[in-house]
């Protein structure tokens, strides 16, 4: 596998009880760049997306086929520890979910977990808080309740509290379709400067967000990877016809 | 557009009225156990043991602490094994055909007539050892609450938004961290509100008392006889010959369901306001 390769993504079908809904997916994941998932609603990027931290087992009668390599494993292993597999690839949801406790418990639940100790506690959450660009706002109310903050504050909580623990990869989900413009953009720059530490995957609705922030663009439709390639070129020139439709607006 | 209208009022009107009638009821109930019952309510009553049949005086002081006792230690048996078990049935027995049909069964049992159990725990508790016993009746009380118990919590559990199971997953955390850690945070006051009301149920219950803890005309804290409650009292009180049994009867019914109703009162509070603190109750908008 090349050095640069964070995960790789061979032939991977997944299934919703009997509904085949991953279709033969092939895809790169680079280290430290901003991958992005576009395609029509329903085209399965969230699908892939919880492919790669295995989330689909918490329910019943889904099914993986193929190979996802992580670490030179494969991650679709059976006896792989997915305790130890969701550390190192962490998740930011579409709505914010703050846990019911104080904002600095939020961000160091994740640590507690690992075994950190309560000495360094302090230290890591304001390092993520800081890296995650909240601690200015939050610095003097770390005891309230996170349920106290803005939504696009609560979303950064939620970055801060995924990178807290220092996974070498972080999916978004969709992470600013529930918020307003500003915070939108703060979470934009976010993922950007987050890139030089993480590798990051989002799944997008909006074309421009990819457009703006991803290296490597992966463009999906009904379960299908068709085409994937530089952001760039993805937006100038597509080598598929149907990637070109929808980009410029033609459907979806 | 007329002809709507007057249909419309007219069933307005008719609903008015039902309301009416049962709150009529309700309150003339209340207002009846408060005109008779609040005059009797004196300090003796709960400081004073009973006196011999016949002689006015003396209290219920031996009714109330053997209530206290049952009802303390029911709730103290069930609240564990209702709270665990509605824990079961939201995080674990989701996907499985069986524990869903145990499910149902207890929310069912959520309405069983109370002498059901009280019969069940006469011949478990009772005829073995050939005495009335209060622990009898305090299983037979723990038994009752449990599915409201059980019930309340599992409604509560399963309102807990997935994302966030989901975002703790997501860190890393094993399922019985996530249950400890954030469901049950995120659902304590619902919980609370159903232990509250499962306390509320168990403390107005005579049928379940009467053939197993039975009563005691004097004070006894020995869990393995007989032992007075407030209910089954009132219930002895009421049919007996003495003019001041009837006023301490009215009395006591007239605090058990004052007690009921405050505790009714506070599991509304505690989910409407999220805090037990009168002080910081604020309407909300």
């Amino acid at each position: 596998m090349e050095r640069n390769v964070e995960i790789e993504v061979r032939n991977l079908n997944f299934y919703y009880g009997e509904k085949l809904v991953l279709k033969n997916i092939n895809l790169f994941i680079y280290k430290n760049k901003v991958t992005a998932l576009i395609g029509p609603s329903g085209c399965g990027k969230t699908t892939f997306l919880r492919c790669l931290n295995r989330m689909h087992d918490l329910y019943v009668g889904n099914r993986y086929e193929g190979e996802i390599i992580f670490e030179g494993k494969n991650i679709l292993n059976k006896n792989i520890d997915l305790i130890g597999l969701r550390s190192k690839i962490g998740m930011v949801f579409q709505k914010p979910t703050p846990f019911p406790m104080s904002i600095f418990d939020n961000v160091a639940y994740g640590l507690k977990l690992k075994g950190i100790k309560s000495s360094e506690l302090k230290e890591r959450v304001e390092k993520a808080l800081i890296d995650a660009a909240l601690w200015d706002e939050v610095k003097d109310k770390l005891k309230e309740s996170a349920f106290s903050l803005s939504g696009g504050q609560q979303q950064r909580l939620c970055i801060a509290r995924a990178i807290a623990v220092e996974p070498k990869v972080l999916l978004f989900d969709e992470p600013t379709s529930a918020l307003d413009p500003i915070s939108t953009s703060k979470i934009e720059e976010l993922i950007v400067k987050l890139k030089s530490k993480i590798t990051i995957v989002i799944v997008t609705h909006n074309m421009q967000q990819a457009a703006r922030i991803s290296d490597y663009t992966a463009f999906m439709y009904l379960g299908e990877l068709i085409e994937v390639g530089p952001t760039e070129k993805i937006f100038t020139t597509p080598e598929k016809k149907l990637t070109e439709d929808y980009i410029t607006g033609r459907f979806g | 557009m007329f002809k709507r209208k007057l249909i419309s009022n007219i069933m307005l009107f008719i609903s008015f009225l039902t309301a009416l009638y049962g709150l009529f009821w309700l309150f003339w109930i209340l207002g009846t156990l408060f005109v008779n019952g609040f005059k009797y309510l004196t300090l003796d009553l709960f400081l004073q043991d009973p006196t011999p049949p016949g002689i006015e005086g003396g209290g219920l002081r031996h009714a109330f602490i053997g209530h206290i006792i049952i009802t303390s230690l029911a709730t103290l048996i069930g609240v564990p094994i209702g709270v665990c078990a509605g824990i079961y049935y939201a995080e674990y027995g989701k996907n499985s055909y069986f524990f869903m049909a145990l499910k149902n069964i207890t929310d069912i049992m959520v309405s069983i007539p109370s002498i059901i159990m009280g019969a069940v725990m006469y011949a478990l508790m009772v005829v073995p050892f050939k005495q009335f016993n209060a622990i009898s009746g305090i299983f037979a009380l723990a038994l009752l609450m449990i599915p409201v118990i059980s019930i309340t919590t599992y409604e509560m559990l399963i309102l807990v938004p997935h994302t966030l199971r989901e975002a703790a997953y997501a860190l890393g955390a094993y399922k019985w961290q996530i249950i400890k850690d954030i469901t049950l945070k995120a659902a304590k006051f619902g919980i609370l509100t159903g232990i509250l009301l499962g306390v509320a149920r168990i403390s107005g219950e005579t049928a379940p008392l009467l053939f197993t803890a039975f009563n005691n005309a004097y004070l006894s804290v020995d869990l393995f006889k007989p032992m007075a409650s407030l209910t089954v009292t009132i219930f002895n009180y009421v049919m007996g010959p003495y003019d001041y049994w009837h006023k301490q009867a009215w009395a006591a019914a007239f605090f058990l369901t004052l007690l009921v109703l405050v505790l009714s009162l506070f599991a509304k509070a505690l989910l409407y306001f999220g805090t037990l603190n009168p002080f910081k109750w604020k309407i909300k908008k």
